[in-house]
């Protein structure tokens, strides 16, 4: 990575400011009994800029984390316990799941997403993220068509004409 | 300082806020290269993007009487756009020495230096992003000039120095007629056994050798 470029990415905002800012999110999800300590938020700030920098992406800011956060805290299913836990995979895979999409899903849609996966599968994200549905809907974000809509097409055209 | 292009930042409050600034309009272009869908881009894209501006604010100081008082005293934000400014006009400056190529263009068929005017050098003006790519090169001059530019810095600076040398050259051909030039690439192509619309040559060279060779047999 070229010097200048790299000094310039070390200006952004140091790790203690993203985990102030992140508990600044307890204002609006405190409501639904939901609350980062400090230290939850040192971690999930550590995972994000890991997470950042697997995928090999940088980011403008830090909303996403809060994004995140605020989708989530909407779920039933989300418990004071495994709050962070829960924040802490989202991110993780977010910044996965915005490569595999090739940037062709948005954040906010691919947090929608995630937020309602994790619902739809009663609070077990793990099990929306092994989903065929996860990867149908990446695809069609990525290629316009969906894997199942195409082999019916096919099974149409193998069927023999009536004399 | 500038240094072939290259632009150091030395330390400093100045140098931190030229920095700052800079730091700022990465952003604002990373969102807007996003179209606003999202805050993070690959690190590839976002180096691809600072060498971009890179080019620009490089290009821009070249041009300052004293560019480490603006490095010094401007804003990062205000010197890149000025930069891009810049770069911009340099590309109208571009299309009106292409506009002076085609009035002076050698009277020829042959295609690698045809399809260069009409495909390649518009292809530029259509592909070049200085926003976002204002160091690539988005055209492949394959037409061989007698003295090719440095490739670096590519960009419009590239095109610039392209196109110069292409009006030099065409104007050194201005003696010649269509018939002699035909004539010439027809034996130069026979000589190599090649069809002359294969032939990927340099005309003034190849019409000076002609002249060079007649001139030998007097």
């Amino acid at each position: 990575m070229d010097q200048t470029f790299q000094s310039l990415m070390r200006m952004q905002t140091p790790p203690e400011s993203e985990a102030e800012s992140l508990l600044l999110l307890n204002r609006t999800t405190a409501e639904r009994g939901l609350e980062l300590s400090w230290k939850d938020a040192q971690d999930l700030a550590l995972v994000r800029r890991e997470a950042l920098g697997r995928s090999g992406r940088i980011e403008i800011g830090s909303e996403t984390v809060g994004k995140i956060a605020a989708a989530f805290a909407r779920s039933d299913y989300l418990t004071q316990a495994e709050y962070a836990p829960v924040l802490e995979k989202a991110t993780e895979v977010f910044y996965e799941l915005k490569n595999e999409s090739e940037d062709a899903i948005t954040d906010d849609e691919l947090i929608r997403l995630l937020a309602d996966g994790f619902e739809r599968y009663g609070g077990d994200l793990e099990r929306f993220l092994a989903s065929r549905e996860l990867d149908a809907r990446l695809r069609f974000a990525r290629y316009g068509f969906e894997e199942e809509r195409e082999e019916e097409d096919d099974d149409e055209k193998e069927e023999p004409e009536d004399d | 300082m500038t240094d072939g292009g290259v632009i150091s930042v030395s330390g400093g409050s100045a140098g931190g806020k030229f920095r700052e600034g800079l730091l700022r309009e990465l952003e604002r272009l990373i969102v807007k290269y996003n179209h606003g869908s999202g805050n993070s881009i690959r690190v590839e894209q976002a180096e691809e993007i600072f060498h971009s501006m890179m080019y620009c604010v490089a290009f821009y100081l070249q041009r300052c009487s004293d560019p480490e008082a603006v490095l010094r005293d401007t804003p990062g934000e205000e010197v890149f756009r000025m930069a891009l400014s810049e770069v911009r006009a340099e590309v109208e400056h571009a299309k009106e020495l292409y506009c002076e190529v085609l009035r002076t263009r050698i009277p020829t068929d042959l295609p690698v230096y045809c399809e260069m005017l009409r495909d390649a050098l518009p292809g530029f003006f259509q592909l070049y992003n200085p926003e976002f790519a204002a160091h690539e090169t988005p055209a492949l001059m394959v037409y061989p000039l007698l003295h090719e530019p440095p490739s670096e810095p590519g960009g419009v600076q590239y095109l610039c120095a392209y196109l110069r040398e292409l009006i030099e050259e065409n104007r050194l051909c201005e003696k010649y007629s269509r018939n002699h030039i035909r004539a010439v690439l027809f034996l130069y192509g026979r000589k190599y056994q090649l069809d002359y619309h294969d032939l990927v040559v340099n005309l003034p060279e190849v019409l000076a050798e002609a002249d060079a060779e007649k001139e030998k047999k007097k």
